[in-house]
């Protein structure tokens, strides 16, 4: 697994909980000496088992904490890594960046070949609502995406809601609602399904 | 060299279709032309058109605003093909300033007598750069009365980007300005992490070293570190005499008292050598019982031999271990580079051995100095 991911986890639980939880989590998992290097390569199972520890002493679901991570991915706290900063260059406004959403795909993959991104299509389904699909074999991906979404939408000051509409064979759908309200139905195509569920969004407890 | 003028050129516009070129739809135009300037805007967002007599007709998209925050109109600037701000620039004239490689100077061209392909790279002036864009890239094509010149930001892109805060849909979506940004971060970045690693694994690196040459029970060098330094004095011929410290009547306290007590008597000889020492001079354990001390730079026979006397003074004190009393001491012998005209380690250990097994012949508790006459 790419360092780049294991330090952006460091950098997470140092930011959040403190250097002391984090000390905490590298002798538990033996990370000594305790931080990553991003040229080098670590463990698959090592991300996973972070959140796990974390969830663990922080008391915190690992959903919510998949959440989190992807919000802070995107945030500014996290710019020490350069490309965050080119993040905003997929457009001028937040709809704009979702729909650069697969380009921005194809150039993290392009810089990073190791990193292994979900797969992601774009479609606007009604003026102020798009869809965004996102396929990875890593559970959770979904989860970490919605909340870099949600992310992004802070740095571009939109308010918006995300709906996870469905979860199928590794697929998430999420329809992102750009408007700050309730505006009647969420769909694709009619009705709002019932099963739908507000993941991340404002008014929202955490 | 071809040029390309109205006379000879192909396709040249009707009055209408000229009028179209204008920039944002600011003339009447026919539907036909306005939707070539459309395609070329979308085509080559950074497009400048003019006409014959070098006048701007219309800006692309991206290019008007990179001009759009300068608002210092009516200067002339020389390498500057646009002399005012952009709104303004409909309808100004457009001079091309070329500088020769040759001679070094600079051709003010009209740039309808630029043939069609030609490479251009041309200078903003400060005063109308509000991105710190220093250079740009172009190439000119002429389209019967008409030039139209399409500019790229080249290697300032990353700049550009940052001080215009352009996004991906200022580019043409065929062009790899957008790959080329993250390219370039990544560059970064990884040249960046790479240093870091570097700089931490060169600190661990001498940390290690001094580690691997440090003998852990007294904190004096080691063997390797004595080799290495005898090597490097000799290699560049530095002056040194080396001397061989050996221990007497240590068996016996580690026969009666344990290996405990000669342990700690062997880190009490160690700090009382190092405390008489100069701070350049180098104490070794090289085994056992077994001292060695290179003291560098030149020393007379007499002082090497009162320094080795002193030495084996401050040995002989008794030490102190749990309620023991430990009472050893030490023979001594010293070898010196300035005997050989080619010194090297091997053969001033040897002397320095020699010298001691002199000293020990001699009844111990006594320091000698290598010469061929003892040997």
């Amino acid at each position: 697994m790419h360092g780049l991911i294991n330090r952006v986890l460091h950098r997470f639980v140092r930011h959040r909980y403190g250097t002391a939880v984090w000390l905490q989590i590298a002798k538990e998992l033996r990370i000594d000496p305790p931080r990553f290097e991003s040229l080098r390569s670590y463990p698959d199972h090592l991300p996973a088992r972070l959140i796990r520890c974390l969830a663990r002493i922080s008391g915190n679901s690992q959903h919510a904490l998949l959440r989190d991570i992807g919000t802070f991915v995107v945030s500014e706290h996290n710019e020490s890594e350069r490309w965050v900063r080119l993040l905003e260059f997929g457009g001028a406004n937040y709809a704009e960046f979702l729909l650069s959403l697969p380009s921005l795909r194809e150039r993290l993959e392009l810089v990073l070949p190791e990193l292994k991104l979900p797969r992601l299509q774009v479609e606007r389904v009604a003026d102020r609502r798009i869809a965004v699909t996102c396929v990875s074999s890593a559970p959770g991906a979904g989860t970490l995406i919605a909340g870099a979404l949600q992310g992004m939408a802070k740095r571009y000051q939109q308010d918006c809601r995300i709906f996870r509409l469905s979860r199928n064979g590794g697929g998430d759908l999420f329809l992102v609602n750009l408007s700050p309200i309730w505006e009647g139905h969420i769909s694709l195509s009619g009705p709002a399904p019932r099963s739908a569920t507000c993941l991340v969004g404002k008014g929202m407890a955490a | 060299m071809t040029r390309t003028s109205a006379s000879q050129a192909h396709g040249a516009l009707s009055t209408p279709e000229r009028g179209a070129l204008l920039a944002n739809g600011a003339s009447v135009g026919s539907v036909a032309t306005d939707r070539l300037t459309a395609a070329l805007d979308v085509l080559m967002p950074m497009n400048i058109r003019l006409d014959a007599s070098g006048v701007i007709l219309g800006l692309g998209p991206t290019l008007a605003k990179v001009f759009h925050q300068s608002s210092k109109p009516d200067q002339t600037v020389v390498g500057n093909p646009f002399e005012v701000d952009a709104p303004h620039l409909i309808g100004q004239p457009v001079e091309l300033v070329f500088r020769t490689q040759r001679l070094g100077t600079d051709i003010k061209v009209s740039p309808t007598r630029v043939p069609n392909g030609t490479a251009l790279h041309f200078h903003i002036d400060p005063a109308f750069d509000p991105a710190g864009v220093a250079l740009l890239r172009g190439v000119v094509a002429s389209f019967g009365d008409f030039l139209v010149i399409d500019i790229s930001f080249g290697a300032q892109l990353g700049d550009a980007v940052k001080a215009l805060g352009l996004t991906s849909g200022d580019f043409s979506v065929t062009d790899f300005a957008p790959e080329m940004l993250f390219l370039m971060e990544a560059k970064t970045a990884a040249a960046e992490a790479g240093q870091r690693l570097t700089r931490r694994l060169q600190t661990a690196r001498l940390a290690a070293q001094s580690e691997a040459e440090t003998d852990t029970l007294t904190g004096a060098k080691n063997r390797r570190a004595m080799q290495g330094e005898l090597e490097r004095l000799c290699k560049f011929r530095r002056p040194f005499a080396l001397m061989l410290i050996d221990l007497d009547h240590f068996k016996q306290v580690n026969d009666t008292f344990g290996h405990l007590a000669g342990d700690h008597v062997l880190q009490v000889v160690a700090k009382r050598l190092s405390d008489r020492l100069r701070s350049n001079d180098l104490l070794i354990r090289s085994g056992g019982d077994e001292f060695f001390v290179i003291l560098q730079g030149y020393s007379a026979p007499e002082v090497l031999k009162g320094l080795a006397t002193r030495l084996i003074q401050v040995l002989e004190e008794p030490i102190e271990y749990e309620t023991h009393l430990c009472e050893i001491s030490a023979s001594i012998g010293i070898s010196r580079s300035q005997e050989h005209p080619v010194p090297t380690p091997r053969d001033l250990i040897e002397e320095a051995d020699k010298a001691l097994y002199f000293s020990k012949n001699q009844g111990r508790g006594r320091a000698h100095l290598f010469s061929s006459s003892n040997a």
